[in-house]
């Protein structure tokens, strides 16, 4: 079949040429692709808005030699109110790069689009605390792939008595009791409301985590746990963290370490 | 590649330039080796004179040949009106209209986190200096209608309203000679918000 049709979710587009762009999407069936779509900056063109960041459309793919074509698009979900707040927008473009960077190129990995879909939604309603949200959104796809952190007991002596204070152990993939690891040796330090509230994150559906609420400072904590822990396991850089950082209000603003 | 050695400098210094990858390089540099010599040393030319003369005007960050662009030391537009935009050449399509006698405000960019690109890599700050020392009243911004473009908008439209300024957002929307029903959604949606009472 030269043609075949797929829904995704934009990531990003980069230009091509004079008026086509590569776009980067999340598709439903066919993983994370990248299309190319002819035209799309004369703004005499069809496609106009359709493919930008965020859109939910049902896409035409017509096979090509080296990228496929996109040859229609039809929106389901433009999710305009990501549009229209900027912090939404912020929050909303971190989702859109965890997802990206968590899968190589036409990678397919089960219930990543739902994911996706679901948080891209959530967002758009009431959030009470971006931090926990994109952090919950980050450590569930870190499961997602396979790597979801181990938060229960002690990854090396097992005891589930992790009150005496515990330890992110990032190679381990997960917490690390005071015993087994003396603080000398680094590690982030995770206190045991921290460590309830992050275990609550990977339990709660994303609807759940947009009505959870924590004082800043700790909401900032378990942001930059998650910053740490999906960076090492996606072994990417991750953009937007940086300018996600800058944008903290200035009374919990630190620098990560 | 097996190419002598000054085509492989010249093949690598192309494929350096935004949107050539080293096909067009390729093509680009046979190109080159293939014109009149005269025309080979216009081109060198061009480039380092380009290069050695132009610079950002201190004020809105225009490309120009003085300290202070022609905008920016023309004394007959008005100082108290600013449009801000993404980059220089966007100054060239608004004055190519003829309506706007105000200064102008060159960002060098939108924001994109997913490129790593927040206000702090943008000229976000000198705008704001720029509107407290220079008893600028209104704003006009000018980003372009893209996803990042509005995003950006939003974030000066915030920072300066606080300052007591005028924010104002280009109409934007169905392209002139554009028929309705042709219109995508996303475009349609935002030309019904950004609609003035006429
Ligand atoms: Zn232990
Ligand atoms: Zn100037």
């Amino acid at each position: 079949m030269r043609s075949y049709k797929d829904q995704a979710i934009i990531i990003r587009s980069h230009k091509l040429g004079e008026s086509d762009r590569i776009i980067t999407m999340l598709t439903s069936e066919h993983g994370l692709k990248r299309g190319v779509a002819k035209g799309v900056r004369k703004t005499t063109s069809k496609f106009g808005g359709r493919l930008e960041p965020f859109v939910h459309a049902s896409i035409l793919f017509h096979r090509g030699r080296n990228l496929d074509i996109i040859t229609q698009a039809e929106v389901i979900n433009p999710h305009q109110a990501l549009r229209e707040d900027f912090r939404k927008y912020l929050y909303g473009e971190a989702l859109l790069e965890i997802t990206m960077k968590s899968l190589q190129q036409d990678q397919q990995i089960p219930r990543l689009f739902e994911a996706l879909s679901i948080s891209l939604e959530c967002l758009e309603q009431e959030v009470k605390s971006y931090e926990l949200f994109l952090s919950a959104y980050e450590l569930k796809v870190c499961g997602l792939i396979g790597y979801r952190p181990h938060l229960d007991q002690c990854i090396r002596c097992g005891k589930s008595e992790l009150t005496k204070g515990a330890f992110l152990h990032l190679e381990g993939g997960g917490v690390i009791c005071g015993h087994c690891q003396p603080s000398s040796s680094g590690g982030i330090a995770i206190d045991e409301q921290i460590l309830r509230l992050t275990r609550l994150l990977l339990l709660s559906s994303m609807e759940e985590v947009a009505s959870l609420e924590t004082p800043p400072a700790r909401a900032r904590d378990i942001l930059l746990l998650s910053f740490a822990y999906s960076e090492f396991y996606l072994e990417k850089p991750i953009q937007s963290h940086k300018v996600i950082l800058g944008q903290l209000p200035p009374s919990i603003r630190k620098t990560p370490e | 590649m097996y190419y002598t050695p000054p085509i492989e400098r010249l093949i690598a210094e192309l494929a350096r330039l935004p949107g050539i990858g080293p096909k067009s390089a390729q093509r680009l540099a046979f190109h080159i080796i293939k014109v009149p010599l005269q025309e080979a040393e216009d081109l060198a030319q061009a480039i380092v004179e380009a290069r050695r003369k132009v610079q950002f005007c201190r004020r809105c960050f225009n490309l120009s040949e003085m300290e202070l662009c022609e905008y920016c030391s023309d004394s007959r537009r008005d100082s108290s009106l600013v449009c801000v935009v993404e980059e220089a050449k966007d100054i060239v399509a608004i004055e190519r209209t003829g309506e706007f006698r105000g200064l102008y405000h060159v960002l060098g960019g939108a924001i994109s986190p997913i490129d790593g690109v927040g206000p702090e890599q943008l000229r976000v700050n000198e705008l704001v200096s720029r509107i407290k020392e220079d008893k600028v009243e209104e704003v006009i911004l000018a980003t372009n209608p893209s996803v990042e473009g509005e995003a950006t908008a939003l974030y000066i439209a915030n920072l300066i309203r606080s300052m007591g300024v005028k924010a104002t957002r280009l109409a934007s929307g169905l392209p002139v000679g554009g028929d309705l029903e042709y219109a995508d959604e996303v475009t349609l949606g935002r030309a019904l918000q950004g609609r003035r009472e006429i």
